[in-house]
């Protein structure tokens, strides 16, 4: 009833024989038109016995249902009842075991693993290579681990690059946090594979060489890392701009500091921090650990910062504090 | 007139153009007799000089007579390498090669090479040298072998153009002890000058081709990186042997002379054996798994390997070493990978820290990039690389094998991101594996194999062998391969026999890519290809 038979009808001009003949010197191919052709011939021979005009068609179609839109329609209902069963049952349930609505930090652990999944699955990323120098350990990462925990798994694979020839014994303790309970088949949802790579303060990200330039310096790591995880830590999905930019500049400081040559230098950028931190228990100001506090913890173990000598009340107990949540002796 | 004249010019011309050329080649040759007796006449004088009264420098040079371990000489002498300033101001006795000269006046300058080593030397008329021992010392022929003793003195600024900076030698006394002919068909300062990307325009550019080379391999080998390159290639050897045999493996030796093809019968070597015929072994797989069949649990073996592959590239040779491994393992592969990565790493550390001269030594003539790696090494699945190459471009089937140039590319892509020109890729389809693989349990279309690759090319390919007859059997139908002809592998199957996996590796290739090389003919002593069975 579609394509060109609803239009007007018009006796064939040329009479085309049943069989043609085609000449055999060449590949033989599947007529791609012998179906359409079929198709016509048969209209053609039906539709002498059919009713011509169209609207008697349409009349006759809406008279009687075909007997398959019927059929389902009749399960479309039968799925909704079922779907309102079970929506009665819930409620029942609900009430009987007296919660609210489902917990929304859930929902966004579900949102964020179905976020990264589909990062995954697009191929954008299969791998995360950091680059990073024994000098200067992306303390960060063992962090960001364990803050994000079942959330977002980070399964890190550590590397040695040809251009180190020994690792100081001082990472022993990062190597064994880093990479515990790391399985064999990379169940987890980011892959990070860590070189250390004489790269100095520098620590690289790469992603793709095709597509994606080197980021560089470990808080801008950072943020790109936040961006992918979970919504709950992504300092810029909060509300409040002034936040997010405060932020911001916390990580500026914390990438001169891990850069900078003189002492002097170095006392003014953990002054400004330590007025950053002023009272508050964490340095994004609410009582939740942030990227924030990742990067400067991350950096004063970079520099070794002594806590007794260059380091305020508030500070020290901040640094116990980070400490504390994320599981890591400093 | 002057028409007439010219005609007749010319017709004389043509009449006598083919005599007249006649007449010059033959001026020509007597010329050069002439030469050659003036030069014997001359070699004949400097023989006479030597007994020349006036000359005070008797007995201090000359030509040593052919050494025929006539009488024992006490005698130390020093290495090139050791000419240090250390050794400043004593006499040492030096045997090498005369690597170039260069007579000025009263006094000569000789570099003088001892392998990769050079050093120079002076010889200027003094107490104790006469005129004529300089003049001698100014006609010895280059790659001559001479014995030099002579005063180590250091010199103000350093000498460039050899390879002992601080020192030079001045002679006391010179003998030759194997002359080379005057016409060498190289010289060894063309075959080793550096291979520069931007060619200098003004320079000299004299380059030797690599035919030319081969053909004259003794003197091609004789230049500083040759002498490097094969001083590493045993290194790989040898590193090769040590790692494996501290990992509890065995060496073992397996028949080259084999009575039916071990992979596929089309590139073999056929042999004529007594009243039938034979082939060369072209892989030791068949042995290396019987020997695991035996008990040997871990076996590896290095030997000739033979292809009768009719392919001229850069990569392929028709004969080459082969480092073989085989080893039994408890319940996965992966033991087996890991090993054989572990080997590879060790053994690129161990050249990087004990081979550094040789690699620098390469480096001079061939400007390459050092070799990178990553310890552990990178281990990627076959879906992964597949994926990487799909997102730069390149249109495949998931069960598709890897083409040359793919493989070039993933070996770039995978440098650009990891920084490392070794890789292993795990897991590829079993669809491109031969029948002896052993599938992935987890999915039908994966194996249990894997390749390796240095500088994205594939360097060794390997895999979880089938230990089981019947499963075995059932794959070689799968494949369609006859029965038959591989009944005797699948028998060694028949008694029982421990889950292995393994792998080779060409020895030239693995140097040629651990340098960087792009000519495989360059880490094979005397190549064999399809077109060179000489030298």
């Amino acid at each position: 009833m579609n394509g060109p038979n609803t239009m007007y009808r018009m006796r064939p001009i040329i009479k085309l024989t049943e069989e043609l003949e085609l000449p055999k010197c060449m590949y033989r191919m599947k007529n791609i038109q012998q179906a359409y052709l079929n198709n016509r011939l048969e209209h053609q021979l039906s539709n002498e016995t059919r009713p011509t005009s169209i609207s008697e068609q349409v009349k006759k179609f809406l008279k009687c249902p075909l007997p398959e839109m019927t059929a389902l329609e009749n399960r479309q209902e039968a799925i909704l009842a079922q779907l309102a069963d079970l929506k009665n049952q819930i409620t029942a349930l609900r009430g009987q075991l007296k919660q609210s609505a489902a917990p929304p930090a859930v929902k966004e652990t579900n949102i964020s693993r179905s976020r990264t999944c589909n990062i995954l699955q697009n191929g954008v990323i299969h791998d995360i290579v950091i680059n990073a120098s024994p000098k200067y350990p992306p303390y960060s990462l063992v962090a960001l681990r364990r803050l994000w925990g079942d959330s977002l798994k980070l399964g890190v694979r550590c590397h040695i690059h040809s251009s180190v020839l020994q690792l100081p014994t001082n990472l022993e303790n990062f190597l064994s946090v880093i990479s515990d309970d790391c399985d064999q088949e990379r169940s987890s949802l980011l892959n990070i594979t860590l070189v250390w790579k004489d790269v100095g303060p520098d620590t690289e990200l790469v992603v793709s060489p095709m597509k994606h330039i080197t980021i560089k310096g470990e808080v801008n790591i950072l943020r790109y890392l936040s961006r992918l995880g979970p919504p709950r830590y992504n300092y810029e999905l909060s509300n409040d701009p002034a936040v997010s930019s405060r932020l911001d500049s916390l990580l500026d400081t914390c990438y001169s500091l891990a850069r900078c040559r003189t002492v002097k230098e170095r006392q003014s950028l953990i002054h400004s921090l330590n007025c950053c931190l002023g009272k508050s228990q964490f340095m994004a100001g609410g009582d939740g650990i942030s990227i924030a506090d990742i990067a400067v913890w991350s950096v004063f173990r970079q520099i070794k910062v002594e806590p007794l000598q260059d380091l305020s009340g508030a500070m020290k107990n901040w640094l116990q504090h980070c400490s504390q949540s994320l599981k890591l002796d400093s | 007139m002057v028409v007439d004249i010219n005609a007749e010019d010319l017709a004389s011309a043509g009449d006598h153009a083919k005599s007249k050329k006649a007449l010059k080649k033959e001026a020509k040759d007597a010329a050069k007799a002439a030469k050659k007796e003036e030069r014997k006449a001359l070699n004949a004088s400097q023989q006479q000089d030597t007994g020349d009264s006036d000359d005070y420098s008797t007995g201090r040079y000359g030509q040593h007579p052919m050494v025929q371990s006539a009488d024992i000489i006490k005698r130390e002498f020093v290495h090139v390498r050791q000419l240090e300033s250390n050794l400043a101001e004593t006499t040492v006795w030096v045997r090498g090669r005369l690597h170039t000269s260069r007579a000025k006046g009263k006094q000569c300058f000789i570099v003088l090479r001892q392998q990769q080593y050079t050093v120079q030397c002076i010889i200027a008329v003094n107490e104790v040298v006469s005129k004529l021992m300089v003049k001698f010392a100014s006609n010895i022929t280059k790659e001559s072998i001479v014995d030099v003793e002579a005063v180590v003195r250091v010199v103000g600024s350093k000498i460039e153009s050899c390879s002992q900076k601080n020192v030079e030698l001045h002679v006391t006394q010179l003998f030759t002890v194997s002359s080379a002919k005057s016409q060498l068909p190289l010289l060894i300062e063309d075959a080793a000058r550096p291979v520069k990307e931007d060619e200098d325009p003004e320079g000299l550019n004299i380059r030797v081709n690599q035919d030319t080379r081969l053909d004259n391999r003794v003197l091609d080998l004789r230049t500083p990186a040759n002498q490097a390159i094969f001083r590493l290639e045993a290194g790989v050897c040898k590193l090769f042997r040590d790692i494996l045999t501290e990992k509890g493996f065995l060496e073992i030796h397996t028949p080259k002379i084999i009575s039916a093809a071990s992979e596929g019968g089309a590139n073999v070597f056929t042999v004529s054996y007594f009243k039938g015929s034979a082939y060369l072994a072209q892989s030791p797989q068949l042995y290396k798994q019987m020997a695991i069949a035996a008990d040997f649990d871990k076996v590896f073996t290095i030997g000739a390997v033979f292809r009768a592959e009719d392919s001229n590239t850069h990569r392929h040779l028709t004969e080459f070493v082969g480092l073989d491994l085989e080893m039994a393992f408890k319940y996965h592969y992966h033991e087996v990978l890991d090993t054989i990565g572990d080997t590879f790493t060790q053994m690129f550390k161990g050249l990087r820290d004990r081979y550094a001269d040789e690699i620098a030594g390469v480096g001079q003539q061939f400007a390459v990039e050092p070799f990178k790696f990553l310890d552990p090494p990178l281990k990627l699945e076959f879906a992964t690389a597949v994926a990487m190459l799909r997102e730069a471009g390149v249109n495949m089937g998931d069960e598709d094998d890897l083409s040359t140039p793919d493989e070039k590319l993933l070996g770039r892509l995978i440098k650009a991101k990891y920084d490392t020109d070794f890789y292993i890729l795990d897991k590829y389809p079993l669809a491109v594996r031969p029948f002896y693989t052993m599938p992935d349990p987890k999915d039908n279309k994966k194996s249990n194999s894997y390749d390796i690759f240095m500088r994205g090319e594939e360097i060794m390919s390997g895999a979880q062998r089938i230990h089981d007859p019947e499963f075995l059997t059932e794959r070689a139908k799968v494949h369609g391969v006859d029965l038959e002809k591989i009944k005797a592998y699948i028998d060694s199957f028949r008694f029982g026999c421990p889950p292995h996996a393994g792998g080779g590796i060409g020895l030239e290739r693995v140097v040629m890519l651990y340098l960087g090389l792009d000519n495989i003919r360059k880490t094979s002593m005397f190549p064999r290809d399809p077109k060179r069975i000489t030298p």
